[in-house]
């Protein structure tokens, strides 16, 4: 049942900065410092409900959601949203 | 505990004295009173809840004002399932309508099992006889993801009574049909835009949350940098409060700097503040309560316990106590100081830092937590830590234990995340919890395969463990499938290894039986079957099971023919699905369409029309399997009054309802026989042919039962096409089955065809001979459309019948009917022949006729008789219709027409 696909990879950005700690937070996504005061949470989403849960996360701390991309076209369909 | 922690979910939140007025605000949400909804949508921490629960407040207190009744419902992750949402609303909506009555409690409970949209709609009923001004309010709505309750809540503002107003606090825009409120002008709105301190009311909140005077300045400052938010104001108030130093002013106006110019998170920044400050005790507290909801001071000293040492009560107590005076992150949920929440915000920030430096204790005190529940009764929050805990074992162990009750109450779908949430191979290892699962996915409406496939890999490591509840669900899924050998074997086995405290279960078994007795014709055990199911209905105080049980024992005496016996028993069914406040419970439908049928053979149209629609009005989407046979029977009525087009009509609205409802076939196939026989009636034999020729394919898996059906409308077709000898064939093993059955109602129909195909072959004396059996069979119950629907060559059989004396008076009385159908303004309805009623009037009946007659009003005949009000309109409303009047004079110059009252 298992596929060798691996999860696509997307890179989140939201405004202010946020710290290394919070990784655990946001599914071990990566956490860096972004274009002027924003920051990037970029890694491996397993599927849209994964996302989706993250997504959550960020809108109930009330931080300001700048951009969604999937940055890995490993499905090989059209880009980001 | 439970009844304490529940309580807390309908109490307006606790108010502190409003730290800022917000009379613009306060204003728009009185103004929004004039519409249906309010929508408060802003994300965490905006003061959403604080100043709808203030607004409210002052509503309440203005005595001037007519009194608003106020209904606050405070939604939890565990009630995103329609059955729970739906009990908790009713709770909640209870207190706007004091003079419900028991039965009405009652019934509501029942409703839960009937699903949202029936259990809304009795509501909607309720609230529209009973209440007055009333506001309620739903907080937390986001936590709802269930599209079924979204379009719960929408069908709710749709048909609400004017006086009830609705407001849902979110954090999201709910799906809801939002726009189309808004075009009315019945939605109100405030959002983050509005909730959003100015600088002035920024300065004035840090003055009398925290006793903090800044400079306006420095106020405006930290308000631009937290954006008008107010949680974030009111951390930076306690970060300020925990800055110590001499010079105090410099201090605080370095602090506010500093933050200002930090693009850090701003909880992040300031929650470390906060803590930095605070003592070792409040540290530890926080950290190991952070991962429960809703604390109270035992669980949280379950929590907190070292090592096996206890941890005195008071001293949590204590410690709550001081969270909640300094305002920090905890909010109390009643009066008594027993239960707190942690405000969501800071909840996450709290379990971020106890992921982050001490993970190792996530299992540990989600699994106190989860004992602590299951020993105080909140099994569902037990259920939920154990999963929390990855305690696999444990949470299947406490699932397998509420199953049943879950079941019960038709919480489905939370029993479904449950079980959705445990690895396959942990369930299967409980075979009464792989059992519970099959029956979830059955009840949910999955795919037949896949519950027949999760059952067979059940049976197969199950062994003989837990072979009741497995043969039970097994039993239904043949039952499905119209396995009735298969079904009734199961069944049987399930009633016998099934313990008598599974009420819920053996009810289903007998059911199963019930149902499989009379398709096999065995009908004194189908009536003892289904009296026991009314029994168990009586018993465990479900109406649903006993008006059902009720309907279905009518349902087997319409096939034996005795319709008046049927028609006793489904005014019985009537009676009990009325509340005493006099509100129709939706499973009368049943009993109205049932009714609807009869009144139809009998030739009473008009009245089999407003019963049927009667009945299907109460339906709405009950389900969709349930609509599709009310669709058909009112069709069948059109039919009858020789409205084509509007029967037409209805087949396609039912059609497009069985396809919608997936679970089964038979839906579908109704449907489909319905069509053909009413292509043949209008003379459409191509296109019925063209089904016959689809159908015979799939013959040979068709179950019995519905292979008569299909029979019944193939006969028709050989008729049409000048086949009688084919038609004959199919009729005589039809004709022999019914006999054995005693399915009189049945025999009827069949002896009328046999008489038709030997009419069709130019036979006059055997097509007499059959309907002269038909005649006989028929004259006692005054069945009539079964030969009027017939048409034309019945016309002339029946003369031909009369010339030869046969069964002359129900003969005559059928020919004139024939007469009145071909007049096109018989419209109007014939009177009811003097001297006798089709239904007569039972006892009770003719008291209340005789009291009306006397000139007693409702309420002295009710008090006269020592019954309800709402009983005594059931009686009279039945009366009238039994001596067809309209109003209580007509009723008593119709009695003494007929002489059955004394004048």
């Amino acid at each position: 049942m298992a596929t060798a696909i691996p999860p696509d990879v997307y890179q989140i950005e939201i405004q202010g900065h946020l710290d290394e700690s919070w990784s655990d937070w946001f599914n071990g996504l990566t956490i860096g410092a972004g274009t002027t005061g924003t920051t990037t949470l970029t890694g491996p989403v397993a599927d849209q409900a994964a996302l989706q849960g993250i997504l959550i996360r960020i809108w109930s701390l009330n931080l300001v959601l700048l951009s969604v991309n999937r940055v890995s076209l490993t499905r090989g369909t059209t880009s980001d949203r | 505990v439970t009844e304490s922690v529940l309580r807390t979910k309908f109490q307006v939140p606790r108010q502190r004295p409003l730290l800022v007025a917000r009379p613009d605000l306060v204003h728009k949400l009185s103004q929004g009173l004039t519409g249906r909804l309010t929508l408060v949508s802003a994300p965490a921490g905006y003061g959403k809840t604080t100043l709808v629960a203030h607004w409210v407040s002052t509503l309440v207190d203005q005595t001037d004002l007519p009194g608003w009744r106020l209904c606050w419902l405070s939604l939890d992750q565990e009630d995103d399932d329609p059955a729970r949402f739906l009990l908790y609303l009713m709770t909640a909506l209870q207190s706007a309508m004091p003079s419900v009555d028991d039965t009405d409690r009652h019934e509501l409970r029942n409703l839960q099992a009937a699903g949202l949209t029936v259990g809304l709609a009795y509501l909607i009923n309720l609230l529209d006889k009973m209440a007055g001004p009333t506001i309620l309010v739903i907080d937390d709505f986001h936590l709802i993801a269930e599209p079924a309750i979204h379009r719960g809540v929408d069908f709710l503002v749709e048909h609400l009574p004017q006086a009830v107003h609705v407001v849902l606090i979110s954090r999201a825009d709910p799906p809801l049909a939002l726009s189309r409120l808004r075009a009315r002008g019945q939605l109100s709105e405030i959002r983050q835009s509005d909730l959003q301190f100015s600088n002035e009311e920024a300065a004035a909140f840090l003055t009398r949350s925290a006793g903090l005077s800044l400079a306006a300045e420095d106020a405006s400052c930290l308000n631009e940098r937290v954006e008008g938010w107010a949680a974030g104001l009111q951390l930076a108030a306690l970060a300020i409060q925990a800055q110590s130093g001499a010079r105090l002013e410099v201090g605080r106006t370095q602090f506010i700097r500093s933050f200002a110019a930090s693009d850090r998170y701003i909880m992040d920044y300031l929650v470390e503040e906060v803590l930095q400050q605070q003592p070792d005790d409040i540290k530890h507290f926080l950290l190991h309560t952070a991962v429960l909801d809703r604390l109270t001071a035992p669980l949280c000293a379950a929590l907190l316990a070292d090592e096996g040492a206890a941890v005195d009560e008071r001293q949590v107590q204590h410690i709550l106590d001081r969270l909640e005076m300094a305002n920090l992150f905890i909010l109390p949920l009643d009066n008594e100081r027993c239960w707190y929440r942690y405000h969501n915000l800071f909840a996450d920030l709290l379990r971020k830092r106890l992921q982050q430096h001490r993970p190792e204790l996530l299992p540990e005190l989600h699994g106190r937590a989860s004992h602590w529940f299951e020993n105080h009764e909140l099994p569902d929050l037990a259920v939920n830590h154990a999963i929390m805990a990855g305690d696999i074992e444990r949470a299947c162990h406490l699932v397998d234990l509420t199953a049943e009750g879950m079941m019960m109450q038709s919480q489905i779908v939370t029993l479904l995340r449950w079980l959705d949430n445990l690895p396959p191979a942990a369930i299967q290892q409980r075979p009464s919890l792989a059992a519970t699962y099959a029956g979830a996915l059955l009840l949910q409406g999955r795919p037949l395969a896949e519950v027949d496939r999760w059952l067979q890999q059940t049976v197969a490591l199950a062994g003989h463990e837990s072979r009741g509840e497995i043969s039970i669900y097994q039993a239904l899924l043949a039952v499905y499938r119209l396995d009735t050998v298969e079904a009734m074997r199961l069944a049987g086995e399930a009633l016998r290894l099934l313990p008598e405290k599974s009420v819920f279960l053996r009810s289903l078994a007998t059911e199963v039986k019930a149902f499989v007795y009379t398709i096999e014709g065995d009908l004194a055990l189908a009536q003892q079957a289904f009296g026991e199911a009314v029994e168990i209905g009586r018993a465990t105080g479900s109406l649903l099971i006993a008006v059902g049980s009720l309907c279905n024992q009518a349902g087997l005496l319409v096939f034996q023919g005795q319709l008046h016996r049927a028609q006793a028993i489904y005014e019985q069914a009537l009676a009990l699905s009325v509340t005493q406040s006099g509100i129709q419970l939706p499973i009368a439908s049943k009993a109205l369409i049932g009714l609807g049928e009869i009144y139809r053979e009998w030739d009473e149209l008009a009245e089999a029309e407003r019963l049927t629609r009667q009945g299907l009005d109460l339906y709405l989407d009950y389900t969709e399997a349930a609509v599709v046979f009310g669709l058909l029977s009112l069709a069948r009525v059109k039919q009858s009054r020789g409205e084509f087009d509007a029967a037409q009509q209805l087949v396609e609205r039912a059609r497009q309802s069985a396809v919608r409802f997936d679970v089964t076939e038979l839906d579908d196939f109704l449907v489909d026989c319905f069509q053909a026989q009413l292509w043949l009636a209008q003379g459409h034999v191509a296109a019925a042919a063209s089904w016959a020729s689809g159908r015979s394919a799939s013959r040979s898996s068709l179950p019995a039962p519905l292979c008569e059906m299909e029979d019944m409308v193939l006969i028709r077709l050989h008729l049409a096409r000048g086949e009688p000898d084919k038609a004959l064939a199919l009729l005589r093993p039809l004709v022999t089955l019914e006999e054995q059955r005693a399915f009189n109602g049945r025999l009827i129909k069949l002896l009328v065809l046999q008489a038709l195909a030997h009419w069709v072959s130019r036979a006059p004396e055997p097509a007499l001979a059959a309907l002269t059996r038909a005649l006989a069979l028929a004259a006692r119950e005054g069945f009539k459309r079964v030969f009027l629907d017939e048409g034309q060559p019945m016309a002339e059989m029946l003369q031909l019948a009369i010339g030869q004396h046969v069964v002359p008076e129900f003969t005559a009385a059928l020919l004139g009917s024939f007469a009145r159908d071909r007049t096109p303004s018989s419209e109007a309805k014939p009177p009811v022949p003097a001297g006798s009623l089709i239904e007569p009037l039972s006892d009770r009946e003719m008291e209340v006729l005789q009291l009306i007659a006397d000139g007693l009003s409702n309420s002295q005949i009710a008090d006269r008789l020592v019954i309800s009000l709402s009983t005594v309109k059931g009686h009279a409303s039945n009366v009238y219709r039994k001596l067809n009047v309209q109003n209580r004079t007509q009723a008593v110059a119709r009695a003494r027409a007929l002489g059955m009252i004394v004048s």
